[in-house]
């Protein structure tokens, strides 16, 4: 009982950065309907700000930096200037991302928040190195900021620290609360919340009052994680980002409007992870379910929050929800199609060793980029799990080969089953929720897949999860042959089962299938009423796209002979869902563009090899999202409002008639 | 109506949507504490219309002026500046009380002379606006909007979903406030009997133009013009 009550408190000092993360979700959901996935990485940028100006009195910026002092600096200001930097990259996440974006659909804020996400991230290590810092940044650790002192409770001996922690954060999540009920600022963004446009003729400025919340948020968020920095230890860019999982859950149980519930329930999680820690260390506990298991708590909450109140989380009252990318519905012609699988065969030929091997990468990765073209351009769901069934797949292939004995193909479409019957678990939720919610529930599930299966040593020989070379009537398929990095034959066994699943993809989309995916896109109740099988449809989506993501994750096994975790991370599906934003999430081709820009294909290797640029990969592609989400949206069609106005000012009077004729098709 | 006295004039004003226009060439003239019924069969631009003038809508041509000046940039300021508008969906917040919707009105003693001239929301302060009925949140769209102190207020379909009683209740409110205040008010409406039972002058559009501009009192009277004018039979 003394050691629950030991680990209970311990998790204050996590459980708290995740109830201020929470509570600063809803309140930016509540001012903005933004779901912000980038709120860990405002905090994480603050935590390395006041390593840097501890260490050194050093101020990094986003570009240049500025010695303030002539040593280290104190604890304080230190503390207060790095909460001040969370400030400025929410005021400028809001001013350049979020705020051009108040009326797009949620796929592009989504997209949005993951781009400002990865680009933090990437950015911290570029910014923070040993010229700026003026040491390595690997020696960096957050210095202590809160008491060290300690007192004996039943037994238990509990940190003062954490306990100032636990309360920071009720301080904090009480501050906000009060004033959304009891300050006429809060009150109006209260209001925003349900009608932007009636505020607006109350005379609020709506952006403002975003804002306002924004800085708020950012400063709250960095000085949280800045004082249990320390406690929760070390400044793995990954860890932090990540916090912002868990913290989405809590912000789910709180329905996005209640910070006194999201921060009770963040404080509650921080402690139950302890709990379950310090329980896996009980001989009693099974040895498969010890690695793992407190990220898998957040998407239980998540899924079990979502379940029980998917239908009462209010939706943004200015979102127009028809305002959807427009898809072009695919043909196929011979040529079109002959061409480049015709051009891909040449290149494999023509190339070999690393040039080879990213050019069969890209391929992979066009197949699972389809995934995300039929499963969240197509039918609309924000799908955060691609590579997880990419790797859940590998990883059933590892098995199934080494363990069975399966021979090829069969393997790999046992192994690709697998993630299907993966995918239609993950789909579930989503008959229930939709949009953002979703992505929430997606990330979480990567997460505890990741952790649970991937990452457990249970799951995992000390040799590594071997994957056996296919072969085909006695004909080997194998990756390698001597030297030989990567054969021509595995080359175009890969080009092959690619080809043959694009094409059947694209025959798919541009059939009946294809228009029920449309429809649900588009509008679930209409699809309904028009006869479509909503539930069946989503889930027909979701198998299929994770049927495609695991041939792909089988073509990733074998090409490596092993199955490597560091594959199929969450950052690499983020980076998977960047690259096909990027190239267009909502044709077949733009998948070929995400596979050629996406993890380790050719542009990879061209930063890498040639431009020597390798450092910014994830900058620069987060960086892209950004652009292509807010400077050259899919949704708003092919001339912005603005200059259709313009153009109407300058150009004579049209007739009536010609109003609706020149709607927006959603379908061309 | 002098030119001196109008509170809210309107000259060539066009407005639409994605760059097509919706209304033309509108020219509307109010006086202080007078009360204008915009008319016209559905898609004619009457809400095209206040939509422009209060600025929710970019113009596309035309100038507005209320009070005396230019309402230019966004609807914010436009609401600061004394033309208010109160949307066809009334523009209360359901989730809010009463009392947090009249907060919102940041006026400067409270939300205390709301509640004198509609002594009917008093019981109500601390009930959801969802649970009102609509005539009560129509009571409070004008309530909250008066604290505003408008010196124009454009009210669209301010009868939908109403029942006759409350429209009864409703309507002579808004005589008081343009006679005992002075506001200029534009009233569209669908109930064209009770609009002009109200109004000073009516003005009825057609395909976005206005095709007929009268006093109330006369059109009262001949109700066949109006009926040629929503056929869009021009007679200005």
């Amino acid at each position: 009982m003394n050691d629950l009550l030991q680990f209970a408190v311990i998790g204050f000092s996590t459980g708290a950065v995740y109830a201020v993360l929470g509570a600063s979700l809803v309140s930016i959901y509540v001012a903005t309907g933004v779901i912000n996935f980038a709120q860990g990485s405002v905090a994480l940028w603050a935590v390395w700000q006041v390593a840097g100006l501890r260490t050194n009195g050093v101020l990094v910026l986003p570009v240049g930096s500025v010695q303030l002092g002539s040593g280290p600096m104190d604890v304080w200001p230190a503390v207060l200037i790095g909460a001040a930097s969370g400030l400025v990259w929410s005021l400028l996440a809001h001013l350049l991302v979020f705020r051009p974006l108040r009326r797009a659909p949620e796929l592009g804020q989504v997209v949005a928040s993951v781009g400002v996400m990865l680009f933090i991230q990437a950015l911290i290590p570029l910014r923070f190195n040993a010229k700026a810092l003026g040491t390595e940044p690997s020696s960096l650790i957050p210095l202590p900021t809160l008491t060290s002192k300690v007192f004996t409770l039943g037994g238990a001996t509990i940190a003062v620290s954490n306990l100032i922690l636990a309360a920071a954060a009720i301080g904090i999540a009480l501050a906000l609360a009060g004033y959304f009920r009891f300050t006429r600022m809060g009150v109006a963004t209260r209001a925003g919340a349900e009608d932007e446009q009636a505020l607006r003729l109350m005379g609020y400025s709506p952006d403002r009052l975003a804002a306002f919340m924004w800085g708020t948020t950012g400063f709250v968020s960095g000085l949280i994680v800045i004082l249990a920095a320390p406690a929760i230890g070390g400044l793995d860019p990954t860890s932090y980002m990540l916090y912002v999982v868990p913290a989405l859950a809590v912000a789910l149980v709180g329905r996005l409007t209640s910070i006194g519930v999201a921060c009770g329930a963040g404080l509650a999680l921080g402690s139950v992870q302890q709990i379950l820690l310090f329980l896996t260390t009980k001989s009693w506990w099974p040895s498969w379910a010890q690695a793992g298991v407190g990220d898998a708590v957040p998407f239980v909450i998540v899924v079990v929050a979502l379940f029980l109140l998917g239908r009462g989380i209010p939706e943004r009252g200015a979102r127009d929800a028809g305002a959807q990318a427009p898809v072009q519905v695919p043909r196929l012609r011979p040529l079109w199609t002959a061409a480049p699988v015709a051009g891909t065969a040449v290149a494999i030929v023509l190339t070999t060793g690393q040039w080879r091997f990213s050019l069969v990468m890209s391929i992979i990765l066009t197949l699972i980029a389809a995934s995300v073209v039929l499963l969240t351009g197509y039918l609309g769901q924000i799908s955060l799990t691609t590579m997880a069934f990419a790797g859940a797949a590998g990883f059933a292939l590892s098995k199934l080969t080494t363990n069975v004995g399966v021979p090829f193909p069969l393997s790999m479409l046992l192994a690709a089953l697998t993630a299907t019957a993966l995918g239609i678990v993950v789909g579930v939720p989503a008959l229930r929720i939709r949009g953002a919610q979703l992505a929430v529930a997606t990330i979480a599930a990567a997460l505890a897949i990741e952790s649970f299966v991937f990452n457990n040593p249970a799951m995992t020989p000390y040799t590594g999860n071997l994957i056996a070379d296919p072969s085909l009537f006695g004909f080997s398929l194998a990756v390698r042959e001597g030297t030989d990095l990567i054969t021509l034959r595995f080359s175009f066994m890969v080009l092959v089962i690619v080809a043959v699943l694009l094409i059947a993809v694209t025959r798919l989309l541009s059939g009946a299938t294809g228009r029920a995916f449309l429809a649900v896109r588009s509008n679930e109740r209409a699809a309904a009423a028009a006869g479509v099988n909503v539930p069946a449809v989503k889930l027909l989506g979701f198998a299929l796209a994770s049927f495609l993501a695991g041939i792909g994750g089988c073509l990733i096994g074998y090409s490596r002979g092993q199955l490597s975790a560091a594959s199929f991370t969450v950052l690499v599906g983020l980076a998977v869902l960047a690259t096909t934003y990027v190239g267009d999430i909502t044709r077949i081709s733009g998948a070929i563009l995400a596979g050629i820009a996406g993890p380790l294909g050719l542009l990879y290797l061209v930063f890498t090899q040639t431009i020597d640029l390798g450092h910014y990969y994830t900058l620069i592609v987060a960086a892209a999202m950004l652009l292509r989400v807010v400077v050259f949206s899919p949704h708003r069609g092919a001339v912005p409002e603005w200059l259709l106005v313009r153009r109407a000012r300058r150009s004579p009077a049209q007739p009536p008639a010609a109003a609706h004729a020149k709607e927006p098709a959603d379908v061309r | 109506m002098t030119e001196t006295t109008d509170a809210l004039e309107i000259r060539g004003l066009s407005a639409g949507y994605r760059g097509v226009p919706a209304i033309r060439d509108i020219d509307l003239r109010v006086a202080a504490g007078s009360i204008l019924a915009l008319l016209g069969p559905n898609g004619a631009g009457k809400s095209t219309t206040l939509r422009a003038a209060a600025g929710l809508l970019p113009a596309l041509g035309g100038t507005v002026t209320a009070a005396g000046s230019p309402v230019t940039g966004s609807v914010e300021r436009a609401t600061r500046s004394g033309l208010c508008l109160i949307p066809d969906n009334r523009g209360v917040f359901h989730r809010l009380t009463v009392a947090e919707n009249l907060r919102l009105a940041k006026a400067r003693g409270g939300f205390g002379p709301a509640l004198d001239r509609f002594p009917q929301l008093r019981p109500l302060l601390n009930r959801r606006c969802g649970l009102l009925s609509g005539g009560e949140q129509q009571l409070l769209a004008i309530a909250k909007t008066l604290l505003l102190r408008p010196r124009v207020l454009l009210i669209d379909e301010m009868s939908m979903g109403l029942s006759p009683v409350a429209i009864k209740q409703i309507l002579p409110e808004l005589r008081r406030l343009a006679d005992e205040d002075g506001t200029a008010i534009v009233l569209v409406e669908q109930h064209i009997d009770q609009a002009l039972s109200v109004a000073d002058e009516a003005v009825v559009l057609h395909h976005g133009r206005v095709v007929l501009i009268g006093p109330a009192a006369d059109l009262r009277e001949d109700r066949d013009q109006i009926q040629r004018a929503y056929f869009g039979d021009k007679e200005r």
